[in-house]
């Protein structure tokens, strides 16, 4: 992702903004960082940063985990523009698969989270509007979904059946493909 | 400035009971789940149910998840279990199947398809339906004869029918051909009828005049492109003989006949001759590749197979070009090989009839020159395309979405 892309970049990327957690820390990242962030982005367009940012909806604990994404992420994306013009190609080739190796280990690793944790991320991730991270994160849950009984996902998030047997069994009996 | 709480999302009572998250993260997620884990999922509560019957919750669902899926149409009376039809992907995991309702012994089977919509026969009434994949909804044709052929009706043993449909070019409306064979002693007789799917037909089927020649309306071996119906006709001649015809589903006429590739190879022709010494016996098929009807010649029952694809370039003319020369090889001899369909990527599906194992899908890569085996699919008997959703809740299992209008209002 680019930075602010305005004429001014060494100053675009110098500049700082200040998120405020929910449980009021303060954080200061980059504005690359903080763009990521779709919702900041617009924020920082309209001139409205000033004196920080509160987000409160997202806890310390929160904000910190995204914001490591988020940095992780931004650093990755400059370095792939830099590599690209002062690379031959099949450097640049090299460069390239290397940095996106690295992000999949980053991620992988990232995601190494109990549930609660990576539901606060999807809120956070969906109130920030990070495209990256919410594709993330909700790859992460529907691949926990994939494989399962019904009665497993019920027993995983407390679902309680309302369904009556009559029901269920009706549309055991029309999608009876699903269940072989 | 503080934002707005929730400012991105839509919230959703019914997304709330389905996982603790917005409307947007639980749509997010689900859309990222193969379709047949969500139909089994549908019967986890109320509400998952809801969010996974949503038609705008299917469609999107559909978009995320594109790619060909082949329908497999089985006659119940071959089949374990009564089982009608199955949706396969492309690397041959059946991911839906439907069985036959109704009572053990009404034996039904699918006569014919086309894309999302399979034609279904009924052996006790002569019945057939059509039945539209994506959106369930079936249309019950009527089992009467048409007025002309009243006289043939008293006893529905005395015939029986073959049919093919398709879409007229020009207006999209649904036609159905059908060829009745009179089964009594004597010559063999035929009748042509034909049926619209729209209001202008009084919910009967139409008499057609007889062409000059006999009509072999296997459902295998007919294929409709643009609106009209190609078939082959008598087998009472030589394999390389056998010539071709079509009916225009608009103009609803019968064409000139024209001969195959393969009927200018005479007896005493050292051409035909060679061929002759190297395959004692062959197999001519029909399909449609890429908008084009396409001829495909193999020797017959032998293991490696060499085929050739003749492409009809000019029908008025019958003019046939030969642009492929394909080999193939079986683990078990096949006997005959329909050209079925040409991917995106150039790739082509042969579906193959073996001796011992039924029927095979093959997809051959004309690129590389290599084949690989995707399926064995039992005795298939109609094959067909399918492009709807898979999680469309249309089964022909329910007799609730009998209909009998707004057939062709499907997707």
């Amino acid at each position: 992702m680019a930075s602010a892309g305005s004429g001014d970049e060494k100053a675009a990327a110098a500049a700082m903004i200040t998120l405020i957690s929910s449980d009021n820390e303060k954080f200061e990242v980059t504005e690359a960082t903080a763009t990521l962030s779709q919702t900041i982005r617009h924020m920082i367009e309209d001139g409205c940063t000033d004196g920080g940012v509160p987000l409160p909806n997202v806890t310390s604990k929160i904000l910190a985990r995204v914001i490591e994404y988020c940095k992780k992420h931004a650093t990755a994306a400059a370095g792939e523009e830099g590599s690209s013009s002062s690379f031959s190609d099949a450097a640049f080739l090299e460069v390239d698969r290397a940095f996106l190796e690295e992000l999949e280990e980053f991620d992988d690793a990232f995601l190494e989270v109990d549930r609660a944790t990576l539901f606060d991320l999807i809120l956070a991730a969906n109130y920030l509007d990070i495209k990256g991270l919410l594709n993330l994160t909700c790859q992460k849950v529907a691949d926990s979904v994939k494989g399962k009984t019904p009665e497993q996902i019920r027993e995983m998030y407390n679902i309680v059946n309302d369904l009556t047997p009559e029901e269920e069994a009706e549309i055991r009996r029309e999608t009876q493909w699903a269940f072989e | 400035m503080e934002l707005p709480p929730d400012q991105h999302s839509r919230h959703d009572t019914c997304a709330d009971n389905v996982l603790p998250l917005p409307f947007d993260a639980v749509n997010e997620i689900l859309l990222r789940v193969p379709a047949k884990d969500l139909c089994r999922l549908r019967t986890v509560s109320q509400s998952w149910l809801s969010f996974l019957s949503n038609q705008r919750f299917i469609a999107e669902h559909k978009a995320r998840h594109p790619g060909t899926h082949i329908v497999v149409g089985y006659n119940t009376a071959l089949q374990e279990d009564r089982i009608l039809y199955d949706i396969c992907d492309l690397s041959g995991h059946i991911v839906k199947r439907v069985r036959a309702t109704g009572n053990q012994n009404e034996l039904e089977w699918v006569m014919y398809t086309q894309p999302d919509l399979i034609c279904i026969m009924k052996w006790t009434d002569m019945s057939i339906r059509l039945l539209n994949l994506a959106t369930g909804v079936v249309y019950a044709l009527p089992t009467s004869l048409a007025q002309e052929h009243a006289v043939y009706q008293q006893d529905v043993y005395n015939y029986c029918f073959t049919a093919a449909f398709g879409q007229v070019a020009s207006t999209g409306v649904y036609k159905v051909l059908r060829v009745i064979v009179i089964l009594e002693n004597g010559p063999l007789e035929q009748l042509y009828e034909v049926f619209t799917l729209d209001d202008s037909n009084h919910g009967r089927w139409r008499a057609k005049q007889v062409p000059p020649y006999q009509v072999e309306l296997d459902c295998r071996d007919n294929v409709v492109i643009n609106g009209i119906v190609y078939f082959f006709l008598s087998y009472d001649v030589d394999e390389h003989k056998r010539r071709l015809a079509s009916f225009n589903l608009e103009t609803e006429e019968w064409s000139v006949s024209i001969p195959g590739p393969l009927a200018s190879l005479d007896d005493e022709d050292d051409a035909g001759v060679l061929y002759y010494d190297i395959h004692w016996s062959f197999q001519l098929t029909i399909g449609a590749l890429g908008g084009s009807l396409v001829m495909a010649c193999h020797p017959i029952c032998s293991t490696p197979s060499s085929l050739d694809l003749w492409f009809l370039v000019d029908f008025e003319k019958g003019l046939w070009v030969k642009q492929y020369s394909i080999e193939l090889s079986f683990r078990y001899p096949a006997y005959s090989i329909h050209p079925f369909l040409v991917l995106n990527d150039g790739r082509m599906v042969f579906i193959i009839d073996t001796i011992n194992s039924g029927g095979l899908f093959k997809i051959y890569n004309p690129e590389t020159k290599t084949s690989e085996d995707v399926m064995e699919m039992g005795y298939g008997v109609a094959f067909g395309l399918y492009t709807g959703s898979l999680l469309s809740l249309a089964n022909s299992a329910s007799a609730a979405n009998e209909n009998t209008t707004g057939f062709a209002e499907g997707p």
